[in-house]
């Protein structure tokens, strides 16, 4: 990681980019109220009557603070951010923890601080011996909340904002842990960039600082201890890497990049077709999970919505949706979209993903476990409950449905019954329905053409596809070397699965992360893909890089990559011919 | 405060108290400077540090618990002592100054002066 020790020497740190972008400026190092002491200081009480009070009102103040958090997030239309400090105000009202914590205090006669300090250590012990990661950033979220109500028992809450309130000039927050509300104290345009040493990038900090759309990063080793306040940091939300001191270099060239790259918020000049230079037409769609996203896509040039996370739209409800509401969210998002091609993913659920309202049972492995296609073909009523609402939302302009997790045919046979059956009951040309899989789990490109026959499309899911291949956690960031590592072979898979599809004229998108880094998605047109689905954010800088080459240029490319050994070597040489040619 | 001596910044609302401590930390040998408020001595600390800093908590428009943490969070500042006065419930407090907000010593009003002074010069020995 460090190439010396000398304090102001130039430092580069791998990173896991959350939210695309280049940042550069002075670092801001966080530091989060160190409440142990809670847990240690045990304090008699005199007065039980007040020591009650005092309870009661640091909880309805708490309850306020969250209140009006999510109202003024609201107000900036983020309305997924919003429903975070929601969920988190309902915590609040957990009757059962609060007076768990109240009889702990009359029984013992301890003090509210101590007794809820060990109530949120027990907590959280029990959240992080999980091995779902969904769960175990859920803990997050409830520090989050309990943190509040231990300093507003300190009335201490408002210290949080002191040294906050000192930033005169935007900088780039540095954390070993941020919790979602302290992604709120700040002003968006004092916040150039993010830096987090912990954090799994599906967490609420992770949807937030996307929904900023300011350069993140997080599993960004040492750069808690390393970084001091003051220091220049460049922040690479593309390579993902944090350079701390750069050089003058370092920093020359990527003062180029960063004005080269269009920032994601600036309207698009026209709505420029991405093709290469040789004319090839590459269609660029947007990955959502919310209104936001959907409309941001557009707004960013999508030509459609490559991949609906449904699950998304499940987890920020605070129950089952029902038909109703589920047909209402895809008939604003049909709207939205204009007749744009909408591809709805069905709920990509199971224990390692799984909104808390349908009491999905915890098992051994989760991500082998029963989830996606497994998870729905088990659970019936919710299945048919779901396909019907999109089935019925289809009316109002064309869905393509993509299968979650699919590993045999059998799934997709027994998927089409369903839909055959449901079209049939609501009076539905199945015709107008297109069927497509998602590419994940190994097996399938090894029985590629079994499954030809059955479905219209494919989707590459590149994530879970390195991770089921190559046995790399995604949210491990210590390995991220090994994911590097598999780029060759696994554009290798695609560049086949492309040529088998073709010959069987089904398209192939490509909608994994993968194709939000700039390079690697020219690299997968390349390699023949033709369609690529990515964040929001991505889409003008991935135009920008495809219609400054042409194929037989990326094509060439690509032969290369496939063959090579030294996979970084080539990704170097390229981020360096981007940087010269601008 | 222009010369070598020790120098201490009382942070104290009330003008007795700041006139009381800063006669009697003048007496016992260290260079003093007085302020009402923690604006002033942000500015104060920002501008030319003390060595220590003698720091009220209840104190209107920003607290003392405020300026120790905004002075924690800033590595230039991490030789500057801190010794926190307060007249709030001394148990939970101290808790909040000493180990939450890591100031250096914690002394509950109303106090002896020999007391405050023993603690400035066990906190400067260090240095």
């Amino acid at each position: 990681m460090a190439k010396n020790t000398e304090l102001n020497d130039s430092f580069e740190f791998p990173g896991i980019p959350i939210s695309p972008g280049i940042a550069i400026g002075p670092v801001f190092c966080f530091k989060q109220i160190d409440l142990e002491a809670t847990q240690k200081f045990k304090f008699p009480v005199e007065n039980m009557s007040l020591e009650m009070n005092r309870f009661k009102a640091a909880i309805q103040k708490s309850r306020d603070q969250l209140n009006l958090l999510q109202k003024n997030v609201e107000t900036t239309g983020k309305k997924e951010v919003a429903q975070i400090f929601e969920a988190q105000s309902f915590l609040l009202q957990d009757d059962f923890f609060l007076e768990k914590i109240k009889s702990t205090i009359l029984e013992h006669e301890n003090n509210a601080e101590y007794v809820l300090a060990h109530e949120i250590e027990a907590l959280n012990r029990t959240f992080v011996s999980m091995k779902n990661e969904i769960l175990k950033t859920k803990s997050l979220d409830i520090q989050d909340v309990y943190y509040r109500l231990l300093r507003n028992l300190l009335e201490i809450d408002h210290v949080r904002l002191s040294s906050i309130r000192q930033i005169k000039e935007p900088i780039i927050l540095v954390a070993e842990k941020l919790l979602p509300s302290d992604l709120t104290l700040l002003d968006k345009e004092k916040l150039l960039g993010i830096v987090m040493e912990e954090g799994s990038s599906v967490s609420h900090v992770a949807i937030i600082s996307k929904s900023l759309g300011i350069p993140s990063l997080t599993q960004v080793l040492g750069i808690g201890s390393m970084a001091r306040s003051n220091s220049l940091m460049i922040v690479d939300a593309f390579e993902g890497k944090a350079i701390l001191h750069p050089s003058k270099e370092q920093l020359a060239v990527y003062k180029q990049k960063q004005e080269k790259s269009v920032h994601p918020s600036l309207p698009q000049p026209k709505r420029q077709k991405c093709q290469t230079q040789d004319g090839i037409r590459i269609k660029l769609e947007a990955n959502v999970g919310s209104l936001q996203d959907v409309k941001e896509g557009f707004q960013n040039g999508a030509e459609g919505i490559g991949l609906l996370r449904s699950e998304l739209f499940y987890m920020s409800q605070s129950k089952v949706p029902s038909l109703q509401e589920e047909y209402d969210f895809y008939k604003k998002v049909l709207k939205m979209s204009k007749g744009r091609p909408v591809t709805i993913r069905l709920l990509d659920v199971g224990a390692d993903k799984s909104p808390a309202t349908l009491n999905i049972p915890n098992e051994e492995s989760p991500q082998l476990g029963t989830k996606g296609i497994r998870y729905l073909l088990n659970n019936t009523d919710l299945f048919l409950k779901h396909l019907r609402s999109i089935l019925r939302a289809g009316q109002i302009s064309t869905i393509k449905i993509l299968l979650p997790f699919v590993s045999l045919p059998l799934e997709v046979d027994q998927v089409h019954k369903i839909l055959n059956s449901l079209c049939e009951e609501e009076g539905l040309d199945r015709g107008n329905f297109k069927l497509g899989m998602m590419i994940e789990i190994p097996s399938v490109l090894f029985s590629l053409s079994s499954f030809i026959e059955k479905i219209d499309f494919f989707s590459i899911g590149t994530n879970d596809l390195v991770q089921y291949l190559f046995a790399a956690s995604r949210e491990n960031g210590k390995l991220e070397e090994y994911r590097k590592a598999s780029l060759p072979i696994l554009l290798g898979i695609i560049e086949h699965i492309i040529s088998l599809s073709a010959k069987n004229d089904k398209e192939v998108t490509v909608c994994g992360e993968l194709a939000s880094n700039p390079i690697l998605a020219s690299l997968l047109v390349g390699a023949g893909v033709k369609c690529l689905s990515v964040q929001p954010n991505a889409i003008p800088l991935i135009r920008n890089e495809i219609i400054g080459k042409s194929l037989e240029e990326l094509k060439s490319l690509s032969k290369e990559f496939i063959h090579t050994h030294h996979p970084q070597e080539i990704l170097n040489a390229l981020q360096a011919g981007r940087n010269k040619n601008g | 405060m222009k010369s070598q001596k020790i120098k201490i910044l009382i942070v104290d609302d009330d003008p007795y108290i700041r006139q009381l401590v800063s006669v009697n930390v003048e007496t016992a040998g260290y260079e003093t400077a007085s302020v009402g408020g923690g604006k002033e001595a942000l500015d104060i600390i920002n501008k030319n540090p003390p060595d220590l800093m003698i720091l009220d908590v209840m104190m209107p428009e920003m607290d003392g618990w405020e300026i120790c943490k905004i002075v924690r969070d800033n590595p230039k500042f991490e030789n500057l002592k801190i010794v926190m006065l307060t007249a709030k419930d001394a148990q939970r407090d101290k808790m909040i100054g000493k180990h939450i907000l890591n100031a250096d010593e914690y002394i509950t009003k109303p106090f002896e002066i020999d007391d405050l002074l023993s603690a400035l010069t066990k906190l400067l020995e260090k240095k």
